[in-house]
């Protein structure tokens, strides 16, 4: 009995460990461009036009062998506004995707800042989130719209 | 007695086992763990340029690299010199004046006097203002092609629908932030444009800067900074075909009261007039996108912009339709 509930304590601690060790990744399944679309409903200060996918990883500093598929709307230039869907071949590279565009969120706070000032409100409120192998990014006139909307894709 | 013992004996030996168990478990998982930050910390000390993408892969191979020019942008180690360029600081080459006192072929003129007077224009007959080709290229043409800009070359790359070439590109980008400001995000880090373009061998380098200087009176320190600019770039890039995009006009009505008053169509010509002499005098070559973003009387086509400065993605479409159709063939790239 007693070897019995040792072994069981054993189990579990390994069952915890690898919970550590997983990054709580959920299994998600998202149709990127119906995200990007709905997500676009968010921006209403400017019209925000498809970015050929082959620019994606370009803009966003990202390694393009890492990523499975992206959809990309972004400003002609006018507004900081932009959405963003990646989706990574490795869920695990979310993480890395998550920071890369931070720094692209930080990037364009700092330019913005002596540009446009009006815009760096919207990129204090970007949103990053990731949910099993997808990425969005989101610089939006209604964020709060905008975390609804992941919501019900899962995120 | 003897039974207890051997017992205790078993105990033990079971609960040395679960320690033994945890361990291999902490190792596999917290070590895979810690291999993956030492491998992070490694990558992002070495960012590599590549061709429409940032690679995180580590540069291999390169130290050995001729720097043959195989026309599309190779991937190299931003802290690395170009190969056969001496080992300095590559922002360093765009802040400093050459070494030699002589003045070699890409040098600029910085004696020239610059007489722009309001009024002035960009001639429209000059034989340095790229001529419509005979046939159209197709995206490949910017496979080894740099952009840089400030927001207007970034919406062009957002909305235009270009599929190839590489973007060093950010907002408020003026003359002087391309020399001297960390501008360009690389990975997670900003560089110069100078330190990202080296990162890479281009065979064309397209400009477009100059509405974010439209304020600026000085028009001989404009002269001078363009062409001292343009020049490093080429030092960086040799044997590339440097493209000069004209400064596309604005709605006044609306690019006034967003932007400012010095933001008006008098001054988009006057420094056009000086970058089309730039071009003139160091054989560079003038891309006129007024020629299709013009309204005729010296402004930008009304409706093209929603802020008068900033045009919607038919227009971006329309540059680089026009992109297509006005090149230099590489056999006449002087």
């Amino acid at each position: 009995m007693k070897k019995f509930k040792t072994m069981i304590l054993a189990a579990a601690m390994v069952f915890c460990l690898t919970a550590c060790g997983g990054g709580g990744s959920k299994e998600v399944s998202v149709d990127i461009d119906n995200l990007s679309s709905d997500l676009l409903e968010t921006v209403t200060t400017d019209v925000l036009s498809q970015t050929a996918s082959e620019m994606v990883p370009s803009i966003y500093s990202l390694n393009a062998d890492d990523i499975e598929s992206s959809v990309a709307y972004a400003s002609s230039g006018a507004t900081a506004c932009e959405v963003a869907v990646i989706q990574s071949k490795d869920s695990k590279k979310t993480g890395d995707v998550e920071k890369n565009l931070q720094s692209r969120v930080d990037s364009q706070s700092s330019l913005y800042a002596s540009y446009n000032e009006g815009e760096v409100a919207k990129l204090d409120k970007a949103i990053i989130k990731s949910a099993g192998s997808y990425t969005v990014l989101c610089v939006c006139d209604d964020p709060d719209k905008a975390e609804d909307i992941l919501k019900d894709y899962g995120f | 007695m003897t039974e207890k013992r051997r017992r205790r004996k078993r105990h033990d030996f079971l609960v040395l086992k679960l320690v033994l168990l945890v361990a291999i478990v902490l190792v596999i998982f917290e070590g895979r763990l810690v291999m993956t930050m030492i491998s992070n910390s490694s990558l992002q000390k070495a960012p590599n340029v590549t061709q429409g993408s940032v690679s995180s892969e580590p540069t291999a191979g390169l130290d050995g690299d001729s720097g043959s020019s195989s026309g599309a942008a190779g991937s190299k180690n931003l802290d690395e010199p170009l190969a056969g360029f001496p080992t300095f600081s590559l922002d360093d080459i765009l802040s400093e004046e050459p070494e030699s006192p002589e003045k070699t072929e890409t040098e600029p003129d910085t004696d020239t006097n610059v007489n722009i007077d309001a009024g002035t224009k960009p001639d429209p007959e000059s034989s340095a203002i790229v001529p419509k080709a005979a046939r159209p290229v197709d995206d490949s043409y910017f496979s080894d092609a740099v952009f840089i800009g400030d927001s207007r070359m970034e919406g062009f790359r957002n909305a235009s629908g270009i599929t190839q070439g590489q973007f060093f590109t950010s907002v408020g980008m003026s003359l002087s932030g391309l020399i001297n400001k960390p501008l360009i995000q690389i990975g997670n880090e900003n560089v110069t444009v100078a330190t990202a373009v080296s990162g890479g061998t281009y065979g064309k380098i397209y400009l477009m800067l100059g509405t974010n200087d439209l304020g600026e009176y000085d028009l001989n320190s404009f002269h001078d900074g363009f062409s001292s600019a343009a020049a490093r770039l080429l030092e960086l890039q040799p044997g590339a075909i440097l493209y000069v995009c004209s400064i596309i006009y604005v709605e006044e009505a609306k690019a006034i009261p967003n932007s400012g008053e010095y933001v008006n169509n008098t001054n988009v010509d006057k420094l056009n007039a000086i970058l089309l002499k730039i071009c003139e005098d160091e054989g560079y070559h003038y891309i006129d996108l007024n020629e299709i973003l013009s309204n005729g009387n010296g402004g930008l086509i009304e409706g093209a912009s929603s802020d008068g400065v900033h045009v919607y993605p038919d227009y971006c479409k329309q540059m680089l339709d026009y992109l297509k159709n006005h090149y230099i063939p590489v056999d006449d790239k002087n």
